[in-house]
């Protein structure tokens, strides 16, 4: 018999996320981030399953914000990456270095770093539709307005409506995210 | 406060900075934390090469929907193990971690390739009993009065004052590992997957005899008065002093005798003999033992393997294939017959087998699909082929 229960996971800024909306937008960038440490996919995903199960099995369900519960699932991943090398070293002798580069604590805030950015411009290319979205890929490629305005066929001030009305758009998410992380200080 | 939520802050500014740029305030933010560090600075570079179109590529693959219902699936079992009562977990816990097993074994299966755990390398004693050596862990064993110390590798201490009629001792090398030891006299020997060598504990008065099924890379101790000689099936090599790598699969069609340095000299079992240099690569062919080709050539492929490393020259993918069946402890099957398409590189053994696996098919006609425990080599429709130099 299926019983379908439903956690929720509470932060301590008020917000509320069901657990699958919180694995759903967030198994993505842990599985590439866990990609940085292990090339095999499939002990990838596994990684990334493990340390859900470890947050869903934690009694501790109210965490400081949803960043700070982030970085802690990072950490899990690390840890288990790390753990997986290292049993991999003794079977196939891989070489130290390789494996000291990626136990440093700078490696993990570099790989955090990089992910959360990639992830970041990749949901917010998404926020944008049609043209608009047309425009924002044409300049996040580095074209200027008059390059962006020949290659669609549509004029320069086209170009600039387009750009900020995702900037209104996206400035808003932005703004929160910026907001949010300047509180936990 | 955690100094990885700091980071997140930095992601957010980068991230929009790219997008429609900076006030004041934040642009100093961004300026100082990439000035704390070399690494910072070259992690900010790195995001500022970064081209979008691959950002789809790296998330849109993920079957998100696909990844929650497996993790229902897991969370299910973790409930119900705690529904029951203490006296009946143990028991549950057992069969739990069967079915988990089981069905984790089925998840593997499709998909991506696992590495075996290499099976253990074996030392058969003069008395025929086998023993397991274990990596990392020291022991000693005594062989007929002779005493052997194993850490992570074997050593011979041997007490040459004793004369003895020789007992050999063979090395099981099993597909999936390599092995180094060092002889009674100060040979050095590293053995590479899928090999055994067979060898007097003790040297006797007036030869260095040991025989070799599979490859090896011998750094030979010098001792003019006795030459030291490797003998295979099909043909021997006698040495004086030297580093040299023999290669002698009884499944592959061509055997090899590479020296890196020093005077050997090869002799087939036919009667035909040859003096190498060093810079020189012996070839004798299955078919025909009675041949030996001598010819000058890069030893570096031959004996690549030592360092950890594939190294292939002009090499067929059979060839390269059976080297990364040896070393991985993996079976291929070919689904269509492969050109003799030949490549040139160099890979990395630290690679997982799925690293290794994405190059080759990154750079030719092939690509691998995986069945149970086996992968299949198949052509990629549409490729054009041609040789590379």
């Amino acid at each position: 018999m299926e019983v379908k229960e439903t956690r929720y996971i509470k932060f301590t800024d008020g917000k509320v996320l069901s657990f699958e909306s919180f694995f759903k937008e967030n198994f993505p960038k842990f599985f590439a981030f866990a990609g940085k440490f292990i090339g095999d996919e499939s002990e990838c995903e596994d990684i990334v399953q493990e340390a859900f199960i470890q947050v869903w099995t934690s009694e501790y369900n109210v965490y400081g914000t949803e960043v700070a519960l982030q970085a802690f699932v990072y950490k899990i991943i690390r840890n288990k990456c790390l753990d997986f090398l290292k049993h991999k070293k003794i079977r196939l002798r891989v070489i130290e270095e390789n494996l000291r580069e990626k136990e440093s604590e700078e490696f993990l805030l570099q790989s955090i770093i990089d992910e959360e950015t990639r992830f970041l411009l990749y949901k917010s290319i998404n926020k944008l539709s049609g043209q608009c979205q047309q425009v924002i890929r044409l300049h996040l490629e580095g074209k200027k307005n008059q390059e962006i305005a020949d290659a669609l066929g549509i004029t320069v001030a086209t170009v600039k409506f387009h750009k900020s009305s995702a900037y209104r758009k996206l400035g808003d998410d932005l703004k929160y995210v910026l907001l949010l992380v300047f509180n936990t200080l | 406060m955690d100094i990885s939520t700091h980071y997140f802050k930095i992601a957010g500014l980068i991230c929009k900075e790219r997008i429609q740029g900076l006030d004041d305030a934040e642009q100093e933010l961004l300026a100082q934390w990439r000035k704390e560090s070399a690494s910072n600075e070259h992690a900010y570079q790195k995001l500022q090469a970064l081209e979008v179109s691959s950002l789809c590529r790296r998330y849109d693959l993920k079957n998100v929907d696909k990844s929650w219902r497996r993790f229902m699936r897991h969370e299910r079992r973790v409930r119900l193990w705690r529904h029951w009562g203490i006296a009946a977990a143990c028991l549950c816990g057992i069969m739990w971690g069967l079915y988990i097993y089981e069905s984790s074994r089925d998840e593997r299966q499709t998909g991506f390739v696992t590495e075996r755990i290499p099976k253990t390398v074996q030392l058969q004693l003069s008395t025929g009993e086998l023993v397991d050596l274990e990596r990392g862990k020291s022991k000693q064993i005594i062989d007929k009065g002779v005493v052997l110390h194993v850490d992570d590798a074997l050593e011979y201490r041997s007490d040459s004052s004793r004369i003895v009629k020789p007992e050999y001792n063979t090395l099981i090398i099993p597909k999936g590992t390599f092995f180094y030891l060092v002889l009674g006299d100060g040979t050095k020997v590293w053995l590479n997957a899928d090999t055994r060598l067979t060898y007097p504990v003790v040297f006797p008065e007036g030869k260095r005899e040991v025989f070799l099924v599979g490859e090896a890379y011998f750094d030979v101790a010098k001792d003019e008065k006795y030459p030291f000689v490797v003998k295979t099936k099909q043909f021997d090599v006698q040495v004086l002093g030297t580093v040299f790598s023999v290669s002698a699969y009884e499944e592959d069609a061509k055997m090899y005798t590479a020296l890196v340095e020093g005077l050997v000299a090869v002799s087939s079992n036919q009667g035909q003999r040859f003096i190498m240099k060093s810079g020189e690569v012996a070839e004798i062919e299955r078919g025909n033992p009675g041949q030996i080709i001598v010819s000058s050539q890069d030893v570096g492929p031959y004996v690549a393997w030592k360092d950890g490393q594939f190294c292939f020259r002009n090499s067929s993918v059979q060839i390269i294939l059976k080297q990364i069946e040896r070393y991985y402890d993996v079976c291929f099957v070919y689904e269509t017959d492969i050109v003799d398409e030949c490549y040139t590189g160099n890979i990395s053994r630290n690679a997982s087998l799925q690293d290794v696996l994405s190059v080759i098919e990154a750079s030719s006609c092939i690509t691998f699909e995986v069945k149970r425990d086996k992968i299949y080599v198949k052509r990629k429709k549409n490729c054009q082929e041609y040789n590379y130099k």
